[in-house]
């Protein structure tokens, strides 16, 4: 945990915003791999996405709140956004290309 | 920034709570209507006040009415502006269809018509939907509103704000903080198990609310977090557009491959052909239904590219008997009426997602466990409305001299009160206004509007005696009016359509008579409401000495 003495307004509205922002750029990318990994595995497309769509909110809610409650801002937005991006990345090359 | 993970949560679940309590109310409040929606629309509908129907024939009754369609004109003048060209006069039909449940004694009929020459969409579609009686297939008025299906349902989950799905994703993101208050709730109480069954009365205002606010919470705390998490779920869709977006090629080659192998024509094939008799197809599917000891009535017709040598027909068993809306479908080759294809026995995966939205959507027949979802979804907003009560309480030496507190009570009022005061309203306007008067629906949708917002104005105006008392009078006020307008539009629909409770219950007609005693219960409630908190006005102000105040609060106890 952050110590108190490092509240701010920027450093509150960093946390929301990765909160918002960054959990949903991470399940973005959880769902887009997931269901490309689903259709690697030999699922139908149907049931690899109703899969990850049973689970995207339950990571959001844990992704939101663990915005909140790590001590590194950095980490978080590295974590979220770095990796959602890059499984979204990941996700679209392999269900394009692969 | 936290020192802890308690701190945490608690500052998570106080302004998360407090930014979205309002709009949760609503959510949870529209939500608990639509659990009878139907009913709602026989009360605002007397033509409509029959029994329910099973779809009728095709022959006689649907085909017509599927051609007579039209569509959406709002829908086609924006489509107008997406192609290159003129559009032709006749679109071509993608699919009719018609949905009904256990529920309904008026039929939903809707259809797909493809747009061409869009150079972003080849794909691009409008639609088109009618009520109708399936009795003799005449359409209803569509200057006639479904109050519930129509407008208080679509509030629930979206807002009625269709612009690039904005209120699908407020709603959302409301659900997805209602998940994150109930986790952040649970981490920063010690004895849940307590709390449901804590209710000190004999305590000051600010612990009985708090006391309530637990109560409810904890005692709900299943309820709430399935239907926050399986709101989000209907409607994922729209949240995480991927098959749409990055996957679409990945999941239209799916979607093709599919069609294939099922035998279902993904696209018309551009040769007209005539249509086998559908009504014999839905017999067939009855009778292969009885066949497997699952008997039911058809719940979901679809026609697919209806007149062409492509043409499929899938029918639905109605899920009145289980918790998944509709299921088993059954496909018959739309041309010669021959069975192409019958749905296999689900997945664990997609029968786990059929469970968990028919249990949300509530299609299936059990009157009981309606109810509970009513009352669940009524507790859900006394726990939301304690919430920010308590908030405001906590904080009001901090607010007092600032228009913060009277902000936060107007708008609290607004939401509460003000709500049930619109919806109130809608119904005695529904009542009141002549059933052929133009554009009936929009007037009606129009009062409610104006009478939220005349709420609000009486709220901020009243507001102003929180700096001599502690209750702003705009509460009582707003009871008292909600009192004379629930009873109201019980007499009203006693007059202007002869069916008072007396009738409605000898008979019994359910949906208007237990409609007709909420709302009765609803007028004699917020009087006995409006009385009380009057009579706290009136003897104890906020200027009165504390031992003065304490010695009535014990005396009232």
């Amino acid at each position: 945990m952050a110590s108190s003495k490092e509240l701010s307004v920027l450093h509150l509205l960093s946390r929301i915003s990765a909160g918002i922002a960054g959990a949903y750029c991470f399940v973005f990318g959880v769902t887009t791999l997931g269901i490309t990994l689903g259709l690697g595995l030999g699922m139908s497309y149907t049931d690899a996405q109703t899969l990850m769509y049973l689970l995207a909110f339950l990571i959001y809610t844990t992704a939101f709140c663990w915005a909140f409650i790590h001590r590194s801002l950095l980490t978080i937005w590295l974590f979220l956004i770095g990796g959602g991006g890059v499984m979204t990345a990941l996700g679209w090359w392999l269900g394009n290309h692969a | 920034m936290f020192n802890s993970l308690r701190q945490a949560m608690a500052w998570l679940h106080t302004w998360f709570g407090l930014v979205l309590g309002y709009l949760l109310v609503v959510i949870f409040f529209f939500g608990s209507l639509s659990v009878f929606d139907r009913e709602i629309d026989r009360w605002v509908l007397p033509e409509t006040r029959f029994e329910p129907q099973v779809i009728p024939s095709y022959g006689d009754i649907l085909e017509e009415a599927f051609v007579n369609l039209a569509p959406d004109p709002d829908e086609l003048a924006e489509a107008r502006s997406r192609v290159e060209g003129e559009l032709p006069e006749n679109l071509r039909v993608l699919f009719w269809g018609a949905y009904t449940t256990h529920r309904d004694p008026t039929l939903s009929i809707f259809a797909e018509y493809a747009i061409p020459n869009n150079p972003d969409d080849p794909y691009d579609h409008i639609h088109g939907h009618a009520t109708i009686d399936p009795r003799n297939g005449k359409v209803l008025s569509e200057d006639h509103l479904n109050i519930g299906s129509e407008f208080f349902y679509p509030l629930h989950y979206s807002l009625h704000l269709h612009w690039k799905n904005l209120g699908y994703f407020i709603v959302g993101f409301a659900a997805l903080m209602m998940l994150v208050a109930l986790v952040s709730g649970v981490v920063i109480h010690r004895h849940l198990f307590k709390e449901l069954f804590t209710f000190r009365r004999d305590k000051h205002y600010q612990r009985r609310v708090l006391d309530l606010h637990n109560l409810t919470g904890v005692a709900a705390l299943p309820f709430h977090f399935f239907f926050a998490l399986t709101g989000l779920i209907v409607f994922a869709y729209i949240y995480l557009p991927v098959s749409e977006t990055l996957l679409a090629k990945p999941a239209f080659e799916y979607a093709m491959q599919e069609a294939e192998e099922k035998g279902l024509p993904f696209e018309a094939a551009g040769i007209p052909a005539a249509t086998a008799s559908v009504d014999e197809m839905m017999a067939e599917a009855k009778r292969i239904w009885a066949l497997r000891d699952a008997a039911g009535e058809v719940g979901f017709l679809l026609v697919n590219h209806p007149g062409d040598q492509n043409s499929y027909v899938s029918v639905f068993r109605a899920g009145t008997d289980t918790v998944s809306l509709v299921g088993q479908g059954i496909h018959f080759d739309g041309h010669t009426g021959e069975l192409l294809y019958e749905d296999p026995v689900h997945t664990a995966i997609a029968g786990l997602n059929e469970f968990l939205i028919g249990l949300h959507l509530q299609h299936f027949e059990h009157w009981p466990l309606r109810w509970l979802y009513v009352f669940g979804g009524l507790i859900g907003c006394v726990c939301i409305a304690t919430g920010f009560l308590f908030f405001v309480q906590k904080r009001k030496r901090e607010l007092k001299s600032k228009f913060g507190l009277r902000s936060v009570d107007a708008f609290a009022v607004t939401t509460i009160t003000g709500m049930l005061l619109a919806t109130v309203a809608i119904l005695v306007a529904n009542r009141l206004l002549p059933a052929d008067t133009a554009d009936k629906g929009n007037w009606e949708i129009a009062v409610f509007c104006l009478s939220w917002l005349l709420s609000m104005a009486h709220a901020f105006w009243r507001s102003a005696a929180l700096k001599i008392q502690a209750v702003s009078p705009a509460w009582y006020e707003q009871c008292y009016a909600i009192a004379a307008l629930a009873l109201s539009a019980v007499l009203l629909n006693w007059i202007s359509t002869g069916d008072h409770l007396l009738v409605t219950l000898a008979e019994p007609y359910w949906p208007v008579a237990s409609f007709d005693l909420v709302l009765m219960v609803v007028s004699l409630l917020s009087f006995v409401i409006a009385r009380r908190l009057h009579r706290k006005v009136i003897v104890a102000p906020v200027g009165a000495q504390p031992e003065e105040r304490k010695r009535e609060e014990v005396s009232r106890a």
